[in-house]
């Protein structure tokens, strides 16, 4: 499914014009990022859980020419799917 | 890091804020996006959304694992999971309050692995011999201070003659026995040497208090006339200056001691088990090793337990060696506590090349054991146990390399 697909989509089953979804999906992306930005994390009841996960700054060393590199920390974010979610994922059929 | 959630009415808020829509319909918006996506995700096996990111269903194949506790394997069966990918536009933006650093290249030569442990030595080397240097600075000042000892003819002046003299008297009757000890570590005593450099470590830390008191002494009265340097000061200066080198090189011969001879201390113990066990049929040649050593052991043993030549006359029980099992499993049965794994590889030494690595199907006996040997509560036990751990596995260690 493309992005387009997901607002027309959404769009039927909402009856709001499919330019008005497009900047609802912008807004909350745009939100989530920020707070999470700030260390929140994004509880979404029925789908699971976005968090930040800090990395902190590590010392790499390339094998080849034994270069050591300092890599800054850094913030990720993982998602946490909801016990309902997975169970359904693995009675799902095998994806490979 | 906090760990404030924000929920999805906390989002719809915003967005009725943000887009001048009800509550209502922001909720409505959100949960028919959520049921979207995991419909979709469940049908297809994946979810791309642009500004979030990419979810997917993984097949993880089965796989063996061992049971951390028992070290019994078990399968984990094969399944999906969910992954998700953040979008680049996701990720940078999370990112944003880290994004202004970058990796920094450092240029410096990398240390193996073995160089290190050598610093560790060395340090430990260098650390005494920073004590040394104390020591004698604290001689340095004393023979300063020195002079008033003869001229002072009442009390005060005796107080600080005579410490010193008590002190070098006090160390000197230990270095004989220190040496002695030297003699016994002949015989395979590995916890001898741990209690011997402790016992001179604190020695250390009891003479440096003395001379710090004395010299305290000392310095209060160094106004009175200085005369007379006497021999008396040049002697307790030079019995305190050999005191302090004996006590420094004795823990850099132990240590030369254990790298030359760490290994040939356990051979004897060995050979006297595999030739006085009945079970094991002896050799021709060791015999006379045996008798030599047996000979130098028996003068320098105590009837301390520990100490004793372990032999294997007595079994337990024979077990046969199968997938799954270990020596620290069969300790744990046997004798109460995993360490001790290391008296049932010394009974099947002759078998057993590497501890690490048993075929199966080999027969292992339990040799029954002087219960003082293996007392679970006696730390003694366990740290003997613990020494010869380390000693058999870098012993295989340095073998496999």
């Amino acid at each position: 499914m493309t992005h387009k697909e997901l607002i027309a989509d959404l769009s039927s089953s909402l009856s709001i014009s499919e330019n008005e979804i497009a900047e609802l999906l912008d807004t909350t992306f745009t939100m989530m990022a920020d707070e999470m930005s700030k260390g929140k994390s994004v509880h979404m009841q029925g789908f699971g859980t976005f968090e930040p996960h800090r990395k902190e700054e590590r010392l790499t060393i390339n094998p080849r020419t034994k270069v050591q590199t300092l890599i800054p920390p850094k913030q990720v974010v993982v998602f946490k799917p909801n016990q309902t979610l997975k169970d359904k994922a693995k009675e799902a059929p095998r994806y490979e | 890091m906090n760990n404030e959630k924000l929920t999805l009415a906390n989002i719809a808020t915003y967005l009725a804020q943000q887009k001048g829509i009800t509550k209502k319909t922001a909720i409505g918006f959100l949960q028919q996006l959520i049921e979207t996506l995991s419909e979709e995700l469940l049908r297809d096996g994946e979810a791309r959304v642009k500004g979030l990111g990419v979810f997917k269903i993984e097949w993880h194949k089965s796989r063996m694992s061992v049971n951390v506790q028992t070290g019994e394997k078990y399968e984990i069966a094969g399944h999906n999971k969910i992954t998700f990918t953040p979008d680049k536009s996701m990720r940078e933006a999370v990112n944003k309050p880290f994004e202004h650093l970058e990796p920094i290249a450092i240029n410096k030569e990398t240390v193996s692995a073995n160089d290190t442990w050598m610093d560790d030595e060395e340090l430990r080397l260098k650390r005494f011999s920073e004590q040394a240097q104390e020591i004698l600075g604290i001689i340095a000042d004393l023979q300063q201070t020195q002079p008033e000892g003869k001229n002072q003819t009442l009390q005060p002046s005796e107080t600080p003659n005579v410490s010193p003299i008590e002190k070098a008297e006090r160390v000197q009757p230990d270095v004989p026995i220190v040496n002695q000890e030297i003699e016994q570590a002949s015989a395979p005593v590995t916890t001898n040497i741990a209690d011997s450099t402790s016992a001179i470590v604190q020695k250390e830390s009891v003479e440096k208090e003395s001379i710090h008191a004395s010299s305290d002494e000392k310095t209060m009265m160094e106004r009175m006339a200085k005369q007379v340097p006497t021999n008396n000061k040049r002697w307790v200066a030079l019995s305190i200056l050999f005191a302090v080198v004996v006590v420094i090189s004795i823990p850099i011969y132990y240590y030369f001691f254990i790298m030359n001879h760490g290994n040939d201390a356990t051979q004897p113990t060995t050979i006297l088990a595999s030739t006085s066990s009945t079970h094991i049929k002896t050799l021709a040649s060791p015999v006379t090793q045996a008798a030599q050593s047996q000979s130098t052991t028996a003068k320098a043993v105590t009837p301390n337990p520990l100490t004793q030549p372990r032999t294997y006359n007595e079994l337990l029980a024979t077990e046969t060696f199968k997938e799954g099992s270990r020596l620290t499993l069969m300790a744990l049965k046997y004798y109460g506590n995993k360490l001790f794994w290391v008296y049932i590889y010394e009974a099947n030494k002759d078998k057993i090349a590497n501890p690490d690595l048993i075929s199966a199907g080999t027969h292992i006996k339990i040799p029954k054991l002087n219960p003082k040997l293996i007392d679970v509560h006696n730390p003694q036990c366990l740290i003997q146990a613990t020494a010869l751990q380390t000693l058999y596995t870098k012993h295989h260690a340095t073998q496999a390399k």
